[in-house]
């Protein structure tokens, strides 16, 4: 059985990532390379007001005096900023109606499984789509604006709702942070913006993906989500590019800022090609997500991580209001050559905070996934609670998985539980499914979507298929 | 990927004035250093305890009776200063001891990265020993500098007792110095020891101990090693202890921890060949301003070994502490079983508590797993505890014994249980 | 003995539970009460033992003509108040031979008696195994590590028997028991109702007040005793259901 059980996860490795086509548009782009230039020519492309460039220039200098950082469980060949292109849109990037988009761009969008013609006319979900560095289409804008709810790309709101954008941008993740974030305060050209005013519960979906399309460049997009008090709000992202051999860097920065009594649901299913069975090409994904919640405000991270060669990313709660909640559940697949060192931080400052942390790695091939969480508990943090269940899953003998978690505590009143497992799927969890007639490859679907239920579970229904669906493409040849 | 890296040990090739010991403290951006700040525990201008301090055995005596009423009679190996004292220890039949000449002093940090290479391993061109550790943790490396040849204690297979084999470290310790000492313990094939380490500090408070212990269990051994780290008030240890396994072989190691400004125990095992396993526990009090820092690898390099982990610690007043445990298995290393808990109790507010429970595994045939908890005493067992009649204050402290008692109580030595019971369970009745 | 009135208790978070309770026990009375689930029976029995998990926002509880508001647990305990609980927490680490041990010689130091000798307690332990058919090996156990739910149960009335206290309160302690156990646990609380002792019975079920004759039965829902009477008012619970009421 043993033998059999190799052959079926060597067929997981020759799985193709369906996502590679190219989509031949004409777009517009910058000469690789970093430099004061670059970024000028980036603000006045996107008719910034000064401060936004004096804000790109600051970061831009921080960044000169930072290192990429090496602290992860991660192998990584030198990122050379030089040699990425900073900019690069579709000629015209924004539309007035669906009529004008380019067809190819249509077409795009249908083999990615999202029609934004017909979620247009379907109620549910508002799409704001990004491909390489700029906003192509944002739906649903007129529904949402007689909430009071702002939903569209970042330059439009650095054009349009210009205040709002300068109080809160950098607030939760300034420039300082780390050199990634830096990097994307310096060059970021698009992503989405979201406000949700005072006792607004947001009655669909909001919802980004973002594709990289053209060879060489970096996509840096920047999303700002601001809800106020009493305002409730579901984001969806979901990510994907084209297969191609070399390594394409994406730096995001998320900022998430919950006011009082607020709740933000925030879910990712990203899938930016891994690279191929030899290691060959794929998306470096280094990307900061933070959030802060008030007093009894609560964020709650999903996220579903199948895609990417490598993976850094920590999304986190500042839990600085009293009563407030963080929570963060993920499931992190990796295969072939694929890296992921991800997990999530909980600073517990506020009186009552509590904290869930629920991941699921699994690895196949010769992968590698690590999980690495802060969870840290200030002597101001009275009566805090700390939860985290850490579990590994390897599938067969040439991955790798490791677990790092920190905990610090200051304060007595607090509770902090940590645990984690690590095993493989069981022989006898096998053999039962097929007494039962279900096949190996189908068996180990089934076990793997089992194991990560508990945070599918957290999705919203419209992605929930789609990231089971994703599992099964990320471990094909065995998961049915 | 981190772990074993294909290069050797630290080669140990300065010879220095003690004025550099600064250049050996490992700062708190070193990740195996992140939770204690050793600069702070020893000074820059500390001394360096000289070698061999010529004391006569009637100074000696004078000096250990001032603390000591009465040495065991049996089963003792007592060095003072690292320096072996034939006349006060009693050694049983078996116990072999020698000073390791210098020219065989020569190695490299550890003996135990060379006797490591005759061992049989599965992967052989993976094992690298303690490097890696080593290289962030260069205070062996002074160990090495700063203390004369090393004695060898061999446990031959002629040692046949039911007892323990006390092993005393004593230190003169005129100066408030930086004092050194170096140990390494070799147990032939098949036998059993019990050793029961503990440090006293005939001299005066305010000093650094930096010991370092090596141990070879060879095929068929039993280790098991207690110690007690309580006798340094106002001073800081560093413990670092080394074990590497051969087949069949198992080590049980027990770290009772109390009464220290510092106490950092970095624990290292490597279970080199199949069926071998080991258990380390550690159960600490800690109270005042004290600080405790427990370190602790277990290597699974082939297949087959078992190993547990287990820590529980109770902070208490001022005191802060960190566990940091890792769980390491290689390629390869199928059938592994490890595990790992931490439990850790707040009892004063202004105590300070980290974790970092770590798992790298490269095999999938695996059971392993962590826990860590850290929190205040359980309000429902206190409830229960006052519902039956017994006062609050009582019922924290029978609390605090019940916690501190899941390791002691399967302690099989009657002697060292009773012991070890007095130092954390003085007058509470679990 | 006990007397409630009026009594209002919520919980941490505000929620309030028991709305205007009344009850009074007197001496070598045995009350059951009975209710749906969430009518706040469990709650009566944590505030009686003054578990701070619950507030009195009015009303008062007297033991003995001296109220209970203000008195820890443990003082509540040497006043002769005990609570069999409906989930005995478990303490690993701590003996039930000295865990029962510890209790009882506080519970005489607070009365200013004496201490019991080793003698004298092991007598005590002996006897009460006896009557709940106790392997002497369990009381060397940690208190409730690993016990089945039938054992800690047992454990409970074991505990009881040993305080001897004037007022029991048994929470649901026949859940989760056999019927050879349930009669153990009967006649352990029988053997104790000889000499005055008087007990609240929290249950879901007749069975136990068939080997336990209750003098009264209350009903109590969304926290008020509904309805009170003899032992008849459980026979037509058990056949008819709450909805008889």
């Amino acid at each position: 059985m043993a033998t059999e059980k190799n052959k079926t996860l060597k067929e997981i490795t020759k799985n193709k990532y369906q996502y590679g086509f190219v989509t031949k548009i004409e777009s517009e782009k910058f000469e690789p390379g970093l430099n004061e230039n670059t970024i000028k020519l980036i603000s006045a492309k996107r008719n910034e007001p000064s401060w936004m460039l004096d804000y790109r220039m600051k970061a831009y200098s921080a960044l000169q005096k930072m290192t990429p950082p090496n602290w992860a469980n991660l192998k990584i060949k030198p990122i050379d900023l030089q040699k990425i292109i900073y900019y690069s849109a579709p000629k015209k990037p924004k539309y007035n109606s669906l009529d004008e988009v380019d067809p190819e761009l249509l077409k795009t969008f249908n083999k990615l499984g999202i029609s934004i013609d017909e979620q247009k006319k379907i109620a549910g979900v508002a799409i704001d789509v990004v491909v390489d560095s700029v906003s192509v289409a944002t739906t649903f804008q007129d529904t949402l604006k007689k909430l009071g709810i702002i939903f569209c790309s970042m330059s439009e709101a650095i054009e349009n709702h210009s205040e709002l954008v300068k109080k809160h941008l950098g607030s939760v993740v300034p420039y300082t942070d780390n050199y990634f974030s830096a990097l994307n305060a310096a060059v970021f050209t698009d992503g989405s913006f979201c406000f949700i005013p005072k006792g607004v519960r947001c009655p669909m979906e909001l919802s980004t993906y973002f594709r990289i399309n053209e060879a060489g460049t970096g996509q840096f997009e920047r999303t700002l989500i601001v809800a106020e008090e009493d305002s409730y709000v579901s984001y969806l992202e979901g990510c994907t590019a084209p297969m191609r051999d070399e390594n394409q860097l994406h730096a995001a920065v998320v900022e998430l800022v919950a006011m009082k009594s607020s709740e933000i649901k925030y879910s990712t299913v990203q899938n930016w090609f891994p690279g191929d069975e030899n290691g060959v090409g794929g998306v470096y994904n280094f990307v900061t997500k933070r959030g802060i919640c008030l007093d009894s405000a609560k964020i709650s991270w999903t996220q579903i991580e199948t895609g990417s060669a490598i993976t850094w990313k920590y999304p986190s709660c500042v839990l600085k209001g009293n009563n407030s909640v963080g929570e963060f559940f993920s499931v992190a697949v990796t295969n072939n050559f694929q890296q992921a060192d991800t997990g999530t931080k909980m600073i517990h400052l506020g009186k009552n905070t509590k904290s869930t942390i629920i991941s699921k790695g699994v690895c196949a091939g010769k992968s590698n996934g690590s999980y690495r969480g802060l969870v840290k508990i200030s002597k101001s943090a009275d009566n805090a609670r700390n939860f985290s269940q850490c579990d590994s899953l390897l599938l067969g003998q040439t991955c790798g998985a490791h677990t790092f978690p920190y905990i610090e505590s200051s304060n007595k009143s607090s509770i902090v539980e940590h645990e984690a497992t690590t095993s493989k799927i069981s022989d006898d969890q096998l053999f039962y499914c097929k007494q039962r007639g279900i096949p190996e490859e189908e068996a180990i679907g089934l076990i793997v979507n089992g194991y990560c239920k508990d945070v599918l579970k957290k999705l919203p229904m419209e992605f929930a298929v789609e990231a089971q669906k994703l599992l099964e493409i990320s471990l094909e040849g065995s998961v049915g | 990927m981190t772990g074993y890296k294909k290069n050797l040990a630290p080669q140990f090739n300065v010879e220095k004035e003690s004025s550099f010991i600064t250049d050996f403290l490992p700062s708190i951006k070193n990740e195996d250093w992140n939770y204690t700040n050793i600069k702070k525990f020893i000074p820059d201008s500390i001394a360096v305890q000289p070698f061999n301090i010529g004391t006569n055995e009637e100074q000696l005596k004078k000096l250990i009776s001032k603390k000591v009423d009465k040495l065991p009679e049996k089963n003792l190996v007592f060095f003072m200063d690292g320096v072996f004292q034939e006349e006060l220890s009693k050694l049983p039949t078996g116990i072999k001891i020698k000073k390791l000449t210098n020219s065989e002093n020569k190695q490299n940090a550890l003996y135990l990265n060379c006797l490591g290479k005759g061992f049989n391993t599965i992967n052989n061109d993976t094992y690298e020993g303690f490097s890696s550790f080593l290289k962030n943790t260069k205070l062996v490396e002074l160990n090495a500098h700063l203390t004369d040849s090393p004695y060898m204690i061999t446990v031959t297979d002629a040692y046949n007792c039911d007892g323990h084999l006390k092993i005393i470290h004593g230190f003169s310790n005129q100066n408030a110095f930086f004092n050194q000492n170096r140990l390494l313990c070799l147990i032939e094939e098949n036998t059993r020891v019990l050793i029961y380490e503990e440090i006293i500090n005939f001299g005066k408070g305010d000093s650094a101990f930096n010991m370092v212990s090596e141990f070879v269990c060879l095929e068929g051994s039993s280790l098991d090693f207690f110690t007690t780290q309580n006798d340094l008030t106002n001073s800081s240890l560093i413990n670092s202890v080394f074990c590497v396994q051969q087949k069949n072989s198992s080590s049980n190691f027990h770290f009772f921890s109390k009464k220290g400004k510092l106490i950092r125990n970095n624990i290292l095992v490597d279970l080199l060949d199949t069926r071998s396993n080991s258990n380390v526990l550690g159960t600490s009090l800690m109270e005042s301003s004290d600080h405790l820092d427990n370190f602790i690898i277990i290597s699974h390099l082939v297949e087959g070994c078992k190993s547990n982990q287990f820590f529980k610690s109770v902070y208490d007043e001022n005191s802060s502490g960190a566990f940091c445990g890792k769980i390491y298995v290689e390629k390869g290393a199928q059938q592994t079983e490890a595990f790992q808990q931490n439990n850790n109790l707040m009892i004063s507010k202004s105590a300070n508590v980290n974790a970092k429970p770590q798992l790298e595994i490269f095999a999938d045939d695996v059971v392993c797993s962590h826990g860590c908890t850290i929190g205040a005493i359980d309000e429902d067992m206190l409830f229960y505890l006052r519902s039956r009649g017994i006062k609050k204050k009582e019922a924290v402290q029978l609390l605090i014994g019940a916690f501190l008692n899941e390791l002691i109580s399967n302690i099989e030595n009657p002697e060292i249980k009773k012991e070890v019971s007095e130092l954390f369970l003085n007058n509470t009745n679990v | 003995m006990l007397k409630i009135k009026n009594l209002h208790v919520s919980t941490e978070s505000n929620i309030s539970i028991l709305k205007g309770l009344n009850l009074e026990i007197n001496k070598g009375e045995v009350h059951a009460i009975m209710g749906p689930n969430g009518s706040g029976k469990s709650t009566l029995a944590s505030i009686v033992a003054g578990d701070p998990k619950y507030m009195i926002t009015s009303g008062e509880i007297t033991f003995n003509g001296k109220s209970l508001t203000d008195l820890e647990p443990e003082e509540r305990s040497s006043m002769g108040l005990f609570l069999s609980f409906q989930y005995p927490v478990e303490i690993p680490g701590i003996s039930l031979n000295n865990f029962i041990k510890t209790a009882l010689n506080q519970k005489q130091k607070a009365l200013n008696e004496k201490p019991f000798s080793a003698k004298e307690i092991l007598e005590k332990i002996k006897k009460n195994a006896e009557i709940l058919k106790i392997d002497l090996d369990f009381i060397k156990r940690s208190v409730n590590v690993g016990f089945s739910g039938g054992e800690k149960k047992r454990a409970e009335i074991f505990q009881m028997l040993m305080l001897q206290p004037q007022l029991s309160i048994l929470d649901e302690t026949d859940s989760g028991l056999d019927i050879d156990a349930l009669k153990i646990v009967a006649k352990g609380v029988n053997s104790l109702r000889n000499n005055n002792s008087s007990f609240i019975i929290i249950t879901h079920y007749q069975r136990l007040l068939d080997h336990i004759q209750p003098d009264f039965v209350h009903v109590l829902n969304e926290g008020k005793i509904i309805k009170s009477g003899g032992s008849d008012i459980a026979k037509m619970l058990e056949e008819k259901g709450y909805d008889w009421i």
